[in-house]
């Protein structure tokens, strides 16, 4: 079936080129069947006959160098997605011993550094692919997984390292900072939200922490708590409906 | 009976259907500016991004305020816990006509939480209360369903009071006998395929400005019913 659709789309899809979008409605749904048939036969192949061994990551390296190449050649955004998807499987895999793996213990320094630097990346590859003029209608699927890769390892890496959070908040604001200016330069009240909602997520932490490490952690701490999700989440709603309006004005 | 100002309610449907012929190449850009002006809107409806973010902040602040109230009420909270859900049930129902009667809240995310907390609220307060039979939360929610549809003209209270009505049928009539069992599935498809014809016509009069009831209200019940008999069957 895999090798019928590509059969169909290398004959009859529009061809290859660097710039501009190729638009075609029929071929992307036959393409998106043939990469979905292409990784469940990976799939199985692993399962059924061990094709790879242990080489997990080579079993999930194969289908994402199929699936960028897919993706650019016949310029697809599904198949740019899954290939992105696939990488960060890769990347995870390929820095995890076999051993967590199969303990399905994911709590582990490696893969939040990993994830950091591979939200990095994909922003750095967004920034590339937008400046270079090579498929620029891919660069928001390279910004988009690569800010909340970014944001997640951050906030996991602000849970982990207890001693060092306060360090990972700072990186964090700087993330934030980031994709403010992003979100002014571009309009988008996507960036915005989800910059602000993960600060958001970081700063309670912090406020947390901070009222659970302090000497008095009785009843007081609670209301305090309360009051500070009620007044913070108040003055939040007051900054993105400024924002919503000077988003709108520009 | 419908919360929103009645009058921006049909300039926004007005403005939405000049949109649409806008798009359709049927109305200049010229046309499509001058008809802003001539139908204003006073509401405030944020982007669709700002509006998710609304929403997940008006639900935190909610909860940590029950949260708050819940320790005030410490020493005797097992005994006032359900009084205590659905006075903040109410508060939030107050705050809901708050903001949309002086701040002008529109498909805001601020009024869709608070009409889902408040919804929440009222019936976990009454379960708390005391024990309520599943065809009694059933009419309670259609009760309370269809009072906040037709208030607030939202499309998923709509579908949630379709729904309700149906489960209502389900638990009133199918105990009724062995008969009544067998005939319960057919029972149901009747009076979802009144309810398509019904609003369907209703719909058709509202597009020819018989009614003149503000559109939004029939647009998302017709939308509702053209689901359900899917979902029935």
């Amino acid at each position: 079936m895999c090798r019928k659709f590509f059969l169909l789309l290398q004959k009859k899809a529009p061809l290859f080129k660097f710039k501009g979008f190729i638009a075609r409605f029929f071929f992307d749904y036959i393409l998106l069947l043939g990469c979905l048939t292409f990784i469940t036969f990976v799939g199985y192949l692993q399962f059924q006959y061990n094709v790879f061994g242990n080489r997990f990551g080579l079993a999930t390296f194969i289908p994402m160098l199929v699936l960028f190449f897919t993706a650019y050649y016949f310029d697809h955004l599904g198949v740019h997605s899954m290939a992105i998807t696939t990488l960060a499987a890769w990347a995870g895999i390929a820095v995890t011993p076999a051993r967590i793996l199969q303990k399905n213990d994911f709590n582990s320094e490696t893969i939040i550094i990993t994830g950091f630097l591979l939200g990095l990346c994909l922003i750095a590859a967004g920034y590339f692919s937008a400046s270079k003029k090579i498929k620029q209608h891919f660069e928001f699927t390279y910004s988009n997984f690569g800010t909340h890769i970014l944001f997640i390892s951050t906030l996991a890496g602000m849970f982990h390292f207890e001693t060092i959070y306060l360090l990972w908040f700072l990186v964090l604001g700087g993330i934030c900072y980031f994709v403010y200016r992003k979100a002014i330069a571009e309009r988008s009240f996507y960036y915005l939200l989800t910059g602000s909602l993960y600060l958001y997520t970081g700063l309670s932490y912090c406020i947390i922490r901070l009222i659970f490490d302090s000497a008095d952690t009785g009843i007081g701490s609670i209301y305090g708590l309360c009051l500070y999700f009620i007044l913070s989440a108040t003055g939040l709603i007051f900054f993105l409906i400024r924002m919503n309006k000077k988003i709108k004005n520009l | 009976m419908i919360a929103y100002n009645r009058t921006w309610l049909d300039n926004l449907a007005a403005r939405d259907a000049i949109k649409d012929a806008f798009y359709a190449n049927a109305v200049s850009a010229a046309e499509k500016e001058a008809a802003e002006t001539i139908f204003p809107v006073g509401f405030y409806s944020p982007n669709f991004f700002i509006r998710i973010g609304l929403f997940i902040l008006t639900v935190v602040i909610a909860c940590f305020s029950l949260g708050l109230f819940s320790l005030i009420f410490l020493d005797s909270i097992e005994r006032s816990i359900g009084g205590l859900t659905i006075f903040f049930g109410l508060l939030s129902y107050g705050a809901l006509e708050f903001f949309i009667h002086t701040k002008y809240h529109y498909r805001s995310g601020v009024d869709d939480a608070l009409l889902w907390i408040t919804g929440i609220c009222i019936i976990a307060g009454i379960n708390l209360l005391g024990d309520i039979s599943s065809s009694g939360n059933a009419l309670i929610i259609f009760v309370l369903a269809t009072y906040f549809f037709l208030r607030f003209t939202d499309m998923l209270m709509s579908a949630i009071a379709g729904l309700a009505l149906l489960a209502v049928v389900f638990f009133y009539y199918s105990p009724l006998g062995s008969t009544a069992k067998a005939t319960t599935p057919f029972l149901l498809m009747g009076i979802a395929a009144f309810m398509y014809f019904f609003i369907k016509k209703q719909c058709i009069k509202t597009a020819t400005g018989i009614t003149g009831i503000a559109a939004p209200f029939w647009r998302s019940l017709c939308l509702f019913v053209f689901m359900l008999p899917l979902i029935i069957m």
